[in-house]
């Protein structure tokens, strides 16, 4: 895509996400439905929920270097909101496309991705009677249409299935911190009937590596976020008689926040992804979800007390970062699979 | 849902001398006495708190001002409001080390009750450090009212809206915005001006407020006063939704034309800035400990879930995450329990002035009759009480015993916050109630780093303190001298 076409699509997202998702932050947080549905359908009317689509498919017919920029401008309105249009994209992207074409306008979508490590694991089975077993975490489950299992072993298959499916049991997530707007929930499969389908992104770990990329689109917005609006707080709040911008201390957190983004750059997540590199990856969602949590525990720590208090939403930022740091695995249970990338490289 | 009521089984808790090493070159009854605090405390928390800390959470975020008043309750039948009460006013005489050991211990089940008591603490440590003047009044009442079993709650208000940092430094005062003004009337003060996120604020029956009278000169006429949360003109405004500790509601104070009589000024007018530089030295090792006790509580509920996945304990990643909580929680432990004793032994020769134990000597219904009782907050009684502090302790002690908890504060915190991130990580997003309860317990964390003064604050006060040796003109001025019995 030309660089224009590129900046005039992640300008409308922008602009959507300051108009109807920055302002409904604190309601998408408080789990208030109607401010998600209102918000998702929004984002549907910009076809952000087919953005890898082919255009048969009503889709945009974009890469997921595109969708990964615009989940990052989605991510500074609402990290919820921004990790339910990642999901529903990555799940539409793994259906076959009469499966894709059943999904109604307006739907939504969820995806799983298998557990790193084996002492983790779902414990699916796929008997002749349908698949059981349970799956613990699914970000967005609650209210989505259907669901699709990705497998990234090699020639295995993704399977798929609609919430309305007779054995599958959605319990929900309790206390749920982060990504709020997206209400999680535990999938019980009991002989559910799934459909399999081969992978239709990219490689076969590609969708793995697509929602790990996304996620760490997410945290780079959130991190954006954070920092603009401390950035904005130092120039309008007087402490010792002078903007608290004035003071080496407050200069010398924001100089560090600013570090930290710079660190995780957009670039880093497109070359990954272009390069089909796992491990690329893995070390951008771990980057990145590091950096949000960093800068956002350090805007809350610009704001000071006020920082704490839910009114002034930076704490909710702080709250969302952590999640992408142990979604779509906490990062310290990559480093196996980290190394084993390199590894296969050798 | 996860279920609320009370645990029937109390896990165990490290013995002193293994928790911490020093002990063992300390002074046995001292250990022992220190070692009954923790052990009381444990078992509260334990039982009580533990089990109802996300169901606290959970009805304090749908309403900031849900409080359990039952568990409170529970709290005076475990003293823990008269803790730091002097003995003499019929409390139990702890000081900054009891407060610590005890907080460490209730935050490792739930910071936000924890901050209930360490707030009323907070609220009480003005009068704690003015003499025997309050003894005999509220302090006594306290103590009385709790072994009915009828909590009397003390919160400290200082914060404003326009001046949060500004408050707690006297260079910053002097810039500052500061709008809350006491004017001198017949007989006492009226007070105006709004205070903001102040803990217990919503709960308290009695606050301490710091108001300039002059507002053109803050740090100069800075002065404490004790309110009666009942009196005219106060109100409680704002309770703030808040990212975690939401067991102990912070609320917005408004003072309109507030009287306060002459004998509830809290030391002397125009006192309150040295004075709260003795309070915060008193009161950041507490909240070190409190950060402590946050960190240690993920660590115990980390580690035993992770006795339950032995795949998980059984690989290295783990075992050097657990060995690095362990270690930071050990050190902000010594860093808090430095502190604390460094700050006993700055303010004991005061409290063992033989003035004061003279006091202490003369029963408690004898000092409590009204002439007696009005010779102990005169203007001459609360000018001895100056000169016995000025007498038996420094400037340079206290501003060092200041720094050393400003160290041991903002170290704790910054703990807190790794530790409960740390534990949240390795348990991941499917580990049931403990994930919630670390969820919970991070966002807990976060507030160490921000009040007490800002971390940064803080560390800008170890350079003053220790760096560059400073001395803090960190006690009231005397004119009075005593002789004898200096340390």
């Amino acid at each position: 895509m030309t660089t224009d076409l590129h900046d005039e699509l992640l300008g409308v997202v922008r602009d959507l996400t300051q108009r109807e998702v920055a302002p409904r932050s604190a309601d998408l947080d408080a789990g208030d439905r109607d401010a998600f549905a209102h918000c998702w359908t929004a984002a549907c009317a910009i076809g952000l929920d087919r953005v890898l689509l082919a255009e048969e498919f009503g889709g945009a017919g974009l890469g997921p270097a595109d969708l990964l920029a615009m989940i990052e401008e989605m991510a500074a309105g609402d990290a919820g909101l921004a990790v339910a249009v990642l999901l529903h994209n990555v799940a539409l992207a793994a259906l076959p496309a009469e499966a894709v074409a059943a999904v109604a306008d307006g739907e939504r979508w969820s995806v799983t991705l298998p557990p790193l490590a084996p002492s983790l694991a779902f414990g699916i089975s796929k008997g002749s009677a349908g698949v059981s077993g349970r799956i613990p975490f699914v970000p967005g489950a609650l209210g989505a249409g259907g669901f699709a299992i990705l497998d990234p072993a090699p020639g295995s298959a993704a399977l798929f299935f609609h919430s309305t499916a007779p054995g599958l049991t959605i319990q929900p997530y309790p206390f749920q911190m982060g990504w709020r707007s997206s209400p999680a929930a535990g999938l019980v499969l009991d002989e559910v009937t799934a459909t399999p389908v081969p992978h239709s992104v990219g490689s076969d770990s590609g969708a793995t590596r697509l929602v790990r990329l996304g996620v760490s689109a997410v945290a780079r917005g959130i991190a954006g976020r954070a920092w603009e609006l401390a950035f904005e707080y130092a120039h309008s709040r007087h402490q010792g008689g002078v903007f608290i911008i004035e003071h080496g201390a407050v200069r010398s957190l924001l100089a560090g926040m600013a570090v930290q983004l710079q660190g995780v750059g957009p670039a880093a997540i497109s070359r990954a992804w272009l390069d089909g590199d796992d491990g690329g990856a893995i070390a951008a969602k771990v980057l990145a979800s590091d950096a949000a949590v960093g800068v956002t525990t350090d805007a809350v720590q610009v704001f000071g007390g006020a920082g704490y208090m839910c009114e002034t939403g930076v704490e909710k930022l702080m709250r969302d970062a952590m999640y992408c740091r142990l979604y779509p695995e906490p990062n310290w249970l990559v480093s196996d699979q980290l190394v084993a990338s390199f590894e296969r490289r050798h | 849902m996860f279920e609320r009521g009370v645990s029937a089984t109390v896990p165990p808790v490290r013995s002193l001398e293994e928790a911490f090493p020093r002990f063992r070159a300390r002074d046995p009854s001292t250990v022992r006495v220190l070692g009954d605090v923790r052990e009381r405390a444990h078992a509260f928390a334990q039982q009580h708190v533990r089990p109802l800390a996300l169901d606290i959470d959970q009805r304090a975020a749908a309403d900031p001002r849900y409080v359990d008043w039952d568990l409170v309750k529970a709290g005076c039948e475990h003293g823990l409001l008269s803790l730091a009460i002097p003995s003499a006013a019929g409390g139990q005489g702890g000081l900054v080390q009891e407060m610590c050991v005890t907080l460490e211990e209730l935050c490792a089940a739930c910071p936000g009750v924890g901050n209930i008591f360490g707030a009323h603490g907070l609220g009480m440590l003005p009068l704690l450090v003015t003499g025997v003047t309050h003894w005999d009044g509220l302090l006594h009442d306290i103590a009385v009212a709790e072994r009915q079993g009828r909590p009397v709650l003390m919160a400290c208000a200082v914060t404003e809206p326009d001046a949060g940092t500004d408050v707690e430094e006297v260079d910053l005062m002097r810039r500052g915005k500061i709008t809350s003004r006491a004017v001198l009337v017949a007989g006492g003060w009226r007070l105006n001006g709004t205070k903001r996120f102040i803990s217990n604020g919503s709960l308290a029956d009695w606050v301490t407020v710091c108001m300039p009278s002059d507002p053109k000169r803050p740090a100069e006429t800075w002065t404490c006063f004790l309110v009666d949360a009942h009196s005219e003109g106060f109100s409680v405004g704002r309770v703030e939704h808040k990212m975690g500790q939401r067991a102990c509601p912070a609320a917005e104070l408004i003072f309109d034309d507030v009287f306060v009589p002459d004998e509830r000024v809290v030391g002397r007018p125009g006192d309150g800035m040295p004075s709260t530089l003795l309070v915060l030295a008193a009161s950041r090792p507490a909240v070190a400990a409190i950060a402590t006790g946050i960190a240690r509580g993920a660590y115990d509920r980390v580690l035993g879930w992770l006795e339950q996945e032995p795949t998980l304990i059984g690989r290295q990643q783990v075992q050097l995450a657990l060995a690095r909580m362990e270690e930071e929680i050990h050190l902000a432990r010594q860093g808090y329990l430095d502190a604390a004793t460094e700050v006993d032994a700055t303010i004991s020769p005061a409290l063992h002035h033989p003035l004061v134990r003279a006091m202490r000597m003369v029963p408690s219904s004898t000092r409590r009759r009204p002439l007696v009782r009005r010779w102990i907050t005169s203007p001459w009684a609360r000018q001895t009480t100056v000169a016995v502090l000025r007498h038996t302790v420094t400037d340079r002690a206290v501003t060092r015993s200041l720094a050393l908890s400003s160290l041991a504060k903002a170290h704790a915190a910054d703990v807190a916050v790794s530790v409960t991130g740390l534990a949240l990580e390795l348990v991941g997003l499917d580990a049931g109630e403990i994930r919630a309860e670390l969820e919970k317990l991070w966002r807990d964390a976060k507030l160490t780093q921000i009040y007490e003064g800002t971390n940064q604050l803080n560390r800008l006060t170890v350079y003053r303190g220790l760096s560059r040796q400073e001395t803090m003109v960190a006690l009231p001025p005397s004119r009075l001298r005593l002789v004898g019995g200096r340390q």
